[in-house]
């Protein structure tokens, strides 16, 4: 009987090593290193120095100024995306709407189209004064040019419009869903009592979507949290470092200015906040009884 | 010569942290060529019988011999044994012909001698013309054949079978038990075959082996099982209607139930004595109801089946059922005499639930 | 009158929806227009590009025929698109073979400390790529790795690890009769899980792959971080990246190039991923609905 257990075991080996392998050992690994001074300098010897690294992130870095970013950034973006695609999750729901599929079809490119691409396409069209949003776009609309390279305020609007055109899609697909499933019923009961709309917005759909409310919001939290992309390539974390979250910051230093215990430590510090968030929604949302 | 033995089998199930024990020490002794019906309650530990001897399970107790020969190690692809699953697995990317060539294809027999026997067993079978379908054309007695020709293909002497027939309407059914006893009788391989259905057990057995609580609680020749029940449980599953079992004492020689006395048979009375409670089985095929019936009682319920009634009485305290001709019309109420088959009457022990007579035979064996 | 307020309301709010569903379609769709039509016009750069290119009265393709023929930087698109291939292949097939092996043996195998394993994986799957670049790219710097070996051994566990989740519930609807017949008939178990198994997961063993082979293809932080030395060996996300002018503003070729490029990469993989997602709801109502 052990024999089979020890058969079964052999099947679970592959990935068990990999993950530790590629999950748990770099990071492992990279703690290791944030307590050294690796860096350009220092590449072939270097030498244990303790807590340095940490202290020049709390005393002399900019840990309070990453934190902010790395909230407005999260929080600002998940606000506006989540409210976009249920504002038109609602408005797709209504059952006399015509051209549904065309509209849905349009509405879920920017989902669909890879986007690394996008954000490309989208640093060219923010350029300031060659790209098509100031040139063309923003003036027609009768909107104030954005200027990224210097206004933080602009900076964090061209970000958070592109992350919303990125993203908005999947809120509106999970969300319309949500409302479909919810019966038809409830509401035709509702309007036999007289309810106003707005009664019956906040009385039955609110309440019947709040645990894929909450799931989506607190999965995407860590999804914007550590998205990297975005910032990297619009504003790479400009001006100065008024759009740099934990995520970019450590990939710059370590990449770009070689201070790999650096990085490693700002690594650490951003990973720290992830895992307190995963036991969080593990605790809030139970998804592990469908695992086992 | 034994040909499967399973001896002291011990199997415990684990299921979200409660512990089950399936099989408690299960004894079975089967020789070659027989066609044994495991029966049993559903949920019981019949298709776990038939995994541990193909080997896909493991016993936690106990010893499995396949051909006089310890077979514990011997991993399933060695064992030599064909199995027909309950829902046939017919695997639905391949074509019927490549289904039942598939054992062979893994032997790595030579493609002549594979297209040989798939005919031969294609055309006993009578699916020869459904050989390049693909299994989602099939009904569910064609797929039935598949998997028996699949099984058979092989040329393995020992077919282990899990209740093949329940997934088939019942007239296909009755045709299917018919060319199963067909083909055992021409092939002559050992079937293990297991179900739940009594009407296929006593049909198609050669021995019947029934099993409840973890155990076998009687092994051996099916009308042989059903006539002289060993003990209470085989006594009331066995048989639709259940049989009669009423509780009783031995007088001087009579048996007295409730206030009516009725003769003691030959065979019983050297075995029982005065006092001794009792409890009295008879199947409602064997009472009937006539004027001068021994019995007294009340009709409470009438059931009307067609080419027979089923009629409930109540005997004093307890409810009885006689099966009747549905000649005469039974009325509720209607206070009836019951008519005994005195030679038909088990006795059982209430202590320990067991047949009278094959508990003295027991003593008899011991001494 | 009640009758005529209802319907006048009705047709506001019917065209309110509509207005903002068209807004947000072309709010939608203009980026992907853009990048379309630019592919197709002769302009050099962000600057020249003007708003009747928009709406063109020529279709150049020079800009395709450039791309696919010119040699760029030291190495060229198609190039750089076939070491994507590679890569991105590669890892489909590991992520296959892990991913089905391990939901296998969580399906059907009774393995040791099943729930820890679940829990541990589930923790696994909150930490992005970004948050392990840094160290993985120190860890694989020390053992040589910072290569494509190193490359498909980053992505795999990304993918695996989800799609081992997919399979696990896909198996679990596969009745066991199948493989235990196989092995009957004298197959090993892990005969029976190639043969059989594998066979009748085929839908798995697709989404399995295309996850595998789009998350390794568009991937570019890790990407960038080991192979920028190596111009040859750029894979295609790298290119882009160049071609959009971010690399190098200096040396970057013209824009309508980098245009060309994006739609020949996005379309596919925009294809490949609405696929994917039809093939992931498919599964998942399969699970809800039908239990064997």
């Amino acid at each position: 009987m052990n024999k089979q257990k020890l058969y079964s075991f052999f099947y679970i080996i592959p990935i068990v090593s990999i993950t530790l392998f590629l999950f748990i050992f770099p990071l492992v690994y990279s703690l290791y290193i944030s307590f050294t001074n690796l860096s350009e300098l220092h590449f072939i010897h270097y030498n244990y120095v303790g807590l340095v690294n940490y202290i020049i992130i709390f005393k002399y870095g900019y840990f309070l100024e990453l934190l902010k970013n790395t909230l407005i950034w999260t929080v600002g973006s998940l606000v506006t995306m989540m409210s976009l695609g249920f504002g038109l999750a609602l408005l797709l729901n209504q059952s006399d709407l015509k051209g549904k599929s065309v509209f849905y079809a349009i509405l879920i490119l920017p989902w669909a189209f890879p986007g690394f691409i996008s954000l490309l396409i989208w640093q060219g069209l923010w350029v300031d004064p060659y790209g098509m949003m100031n040139r063309l776009i923003l003036p027609t609309l009768h909107l104030p040019k954005v200027n990224s390279l210097t206004s933080t305020t602009d900076a964090w609007i061209e970000l958070i419009v592109t992350n919303d055109w990125l993203s908005f899609p999947y809120f509106m697909t999970v969300f319309y869903s949500a409302l479909q499933s919810i019966p038809k019923e409830l509401y035709d009961i509702a309007d036999l009592d007289g309810a106003g709309i707005l009664t019956k917005f906040v009385k039955i759909t609110l309440p019947s979507l709040k645990r894929t409310i909450a799931f989506v919001f607190i999965t995407s939290f860590v999804f914007t949290w550590n998205n990297f992309y975005p910032i990297y390539i619009l504003t790479g974390g400009g001006p100065g470092i008024s759009t740099e979250t934990f995520i970019v910051y450590a990939y710059q230093e370590a990449f770009s200015y070689s201070n790999f215990a650096l990085g490693a430590a700002w690594s650490m510090i951003s990973t720290i906040f992830v895992i307190v968030l995963a036991i969080i929604v593990i605790k809030y949302t139970h998804i592990l009884d469908s695992f086992t | 010569m034994s040909y499967v033995k399973l001896e002291n089998i011990w199997k415990e199930y684990e299921v979200k942290g409660k512990k089950t024990q399936v099989l408690k020490g299960l004894n079975l002794d089967i020789e070659k060529g027989e066609f044994v019906v495991v029966l049993g309650p559903s949920g019981e530990g019949k298709t776990t019988i038939l995994k541990i001897i193909a080997g896909l399970l493991r016993q936690d107790k106990g010893h499995v011999y396949l051909r006089g020969e310890l077979a514990d190690d011997v991993p399933p692809k060695d064992r030599r044994v064909a199995m027909v699953p309950q829902n046939y697995a017919i695997y639905p990317f391949m074509s019927v012909y490549d289904n039942i060539a598939f054992p062979l294809k893994v032997a790595h027999v030579p493609k002549e001698e594979i297209k040989k026997r798939v005919m031969e067993v294609a055309t006993m079978l009578r699916i020869d013309n459904l050989l390049d379908r693909k299994p989602s054309q099939l009904s569910g007695g064609q797929m039935q054949r598949v998997a028996i020709a699949r099984a058979l293909v092989k040329g393995a002497d020992i077919i282990l079978m899990d209740e093949p027939l329940s997934n088939l309407d019942a007239q296909v059914r009755v045709l299917a038990r018919e060319e199963l006893k067909q083909l055992q009788r021409n092939l002559k391989p050992t079937i293990i075959y297991v179900t739940h259905d009594q009407v296929e057990a006593l049909s198609l057995a050669s021995k019947l082996a029934i099993l409840h609580d973890g155990i076998i609680q009687a092994y051996g020749d099916p009308m042989d099982i059903y006539r002289e029940p060993n003990n209470i449980w085989v006594a009331s599953f066995l048989g639709n209607p259940p049989m009669n079992l009423i509780k009783g004492e031995v007088g001087k020689d009579y048996i007295l139930l409730e206030n009516m006395r009725i003769p003691i048979p030959e065979k019983f009375k050297k075995i029982i004595s005065e006092g001794q409670k009792i409890i009295v089985g008879i199947r409602p095929e064997d009472l009937m109801i006539n004027d001068n019936g021994i019995l007294e009682g009340t009709v409470e319920m009438v059931e009307d089946l067609g080419p027979y009634s089923i009629i409930h009485v109540k005997i004093g305290q307890n409810l009885i059922r006689v099966i009747e001709k549905s000649v005469a019309r039974r009325e509720r109420g209607e206070k009836v005499k019951i008519g005994i088959d005195i030679a038909k009457l088990t006795l059982f022990n209430p202590s320990t639930e067991k047949n009278v007579l094959l508990e003295a035979v027991e003593r008899v064996i011991r001494k | 009158m009640a009758i005529r307020r209802y319907k006048i309301l009705k047709i506001l709010r019917l065209l309110f929806s509509y207005i903002i569903l068209i807004i947000m379609s072309f709010f939608a769709i203009f980026p992907l227009y853009y990048v379309f039509m630019t592919s197709f016009s002769n302009a050099p750069n962000l600057i020249s590009l003007s708003i009747s290119d928009l709406i063109p009265k020529h279709i150049y393709f020079t800009a395709y025929k450039y791309l696919i023929s010119t040699n760029l930087y030291g190495g060229s698109f198609p190039l750089w698109v076939r070491n994507s291939l590679i890569l991105a292949s590669s890892t489909a097939i590991i992520s296959v073979l892990l991913a089905l092996i391990t939901g296998y043996a969580l399906s059907r195998l009774d393995i040791p400390a099943k729930k820890t394993l679940a829990t541990f994986i589930y923790i696994v799957t909150f930490f992005p790529y970004t948050a392990t670049a840094v160290p993985l790219y120190l860890l694989f710097a020390k053992f040589h790795l910072l290569n494509y070996i190193g490359l498909i051994l980053a992505y795999t566990p990304g993918t695996s690890i989800f799609a081992a989740f997919i399979a696990k519930l896909s198996i679990d609807a596969i009745p066991s009769s199948y493989e235990e017949i196989a092995m009957i008939d004298g197959l090993s178990r892990f005969g029976a899980f190639l043969r059989i198994v594998m066979r009748l997961a085929l839908p798995v063993v697709a989404l399995t792959a295309i996850l595998g082979f789009t998350g390794a293809y568009l991937d570019f932080a890790l990407a960038y971080s080991f192979l920028l030395p190596n111009v040859k060996e750029w894979t295609a996300t790298i290119g882009l990246y160049y071609m959009a002018g971010l690399l190098n503003p200096a040396s970057a070729p013209q824009y309508n190039i980098f245009a060309a490029g994006a739609v020949l990469m996005g379309i596919p993989l925009m294809a490949l991923f609405i696929v994917s997602q039809r093939m992931m709801t498919k599964a998942y109502s399969n699970l809800a609905g039908v239990k064997q």
